[in-house]
């Protein structure tokens, strides 16, 4: 397309018109300010690199538990608990009615005095208690004492 | 031909603003050019822009890049830019002499020059062209912007404004003729004054 030297200039007055624009400062700041308020760096949780990362590890920690390589630990049984000394037990009321179920003592109202208690397993307490001819099996735990 | 966007498209399609943001620090002052090329003034240039990468950054898993991004990109800026334009409210210019009234043109009242006589008379030419842009529609201003800033073949205006080539040439033509008739008016009436 042919143009004359007037056109010539004009277009290069509006280059120039449009160059000056763009370059100045504010349309620069506008620009920096728009880019780090709504597109900056994205936080590290979200990154791949580290997502990867988590993924390998809890992958990894899953074979380990799969294969047996991370020892398990094992409530022993209840026979292998003993008490030093007899645990007292208050007898329990027996249930002769159906009108005296409403008025029977709640269970955490029978009174269990433990003075001693050793353990191979540590924070546990394992211990049998028969109420109304049936034998139950009542487990403690400790939470914070060496778990 | 391949895009040279591509790896930071695809980062960003995956969720990465980071990424996004590095195509917006690539791309602003090239959109912001034919903003400005076509609305004629830095608040709605700057409006037109941000928008524009809000919203491309929001629905950007649209983007089949069945073209290259820069051109999806001017695209939907000229669009904007061109709609923004058509939906303005006439405004009463700030300096008076303007007789369509549809962009003031803001003039820094600060000068930083050394030569105070070469800043008043670039500044004056400066505001010539942009008074005869403001006479030409939005869609002389989008071809004119994309050509002279974006260098832009015809073809790929073409593309971009979803007209046929020919009407980009005619266009093109139409808009550097009138500017240069308005320009040739202004010096001409200057030079009676």
């Amino acid at each position: 397309m042919n143009m004359n030297r007037d056109e010539e200039k004009i277009l290069e007055e509006y280059r120039s018109l449009l160059a000056d624009e763009i370059n100045s400062p504010e349309v620069q700041q506008d620009k920096s300010n728009f880019i780090s308020t709504h597109f900056s760096a994205d936080p590290v949780v979200l990154s791949g690199p580290f997502l990867v990362g988590l993924g390998v590890c809890v992958f990894g920690l899953a074979m380990l538990l799969n294969f047996g390589l991370v020892p398990k630990r094992e409530l022993a049984p209840a026979q292998a608990l003993k008490a030093k000394e007899q645990v007292q037990l208050s007898p329990v009321e027996a249930v002769d009615s159906r009108s005296q179920v409403t008025a029977v003592t709640p269970l955490e109202a029978d009174e269990v005095t433990v003075k001693s208690v050793t353990s191979r397993v540590g924070p546990t307490m394992v211990y049998q208690k028969e109420i109304n001819n049936v034998s139950i099996t009542i487990v403690w735990v400790f939470p914070g004492k060496g778990m | 031909m391949q895009d040279p966007d591509k790896d930071l498209i695809a980062k960003a399609q995956a969720g990465s603003k980071d990424a996004f943001g590095k195509l917006v620090t690539k791309h602003y002052d090239m959109a912001y050019a034919v903003a400005f090329g076509v609305v004629n003034n830095r608040e709605d240039a700057r409006d037109v822009v941000q928008d524009v990468f809000i919203k491309l950054f929001r629905d950007f898993n649209k983007f089949e890049g069945r073209s290259k991004f820069k051109s999806w990109l001017y695209r939907v800026t000229v669009n904007a830019a061109i709609d923004r334009v058509r939906r303005r409210k006439p405004t009463v210019p700030i300096d008076g002499d303007s007789r369509d009234g549809a962009d003031a043109v803001l003039i820094p009242l600060v000068d930083t020059t050394s030569d105070p006589r070469d800043h008043a008379s670039r500044r004056e030419v400066q505001k010539l062209v942009r008074e005869a842009v403001r006479k030409l529609s939005p869609d002389h201003r989008a071809v004119l912007a994309l050509r002279e800033w974006g260098d832009m073949s015809y073809e790929e205006i073409a593309d971009i404004l979803e007209i046929e080539e020919g009407t980009v040439m005619s266009r093109l033509h139409y808009a550097r003729k009138k500017l240069a008739e308005i320009l040739t008016r202004n010096k001409m009436e200057q030079e009676v004054r």
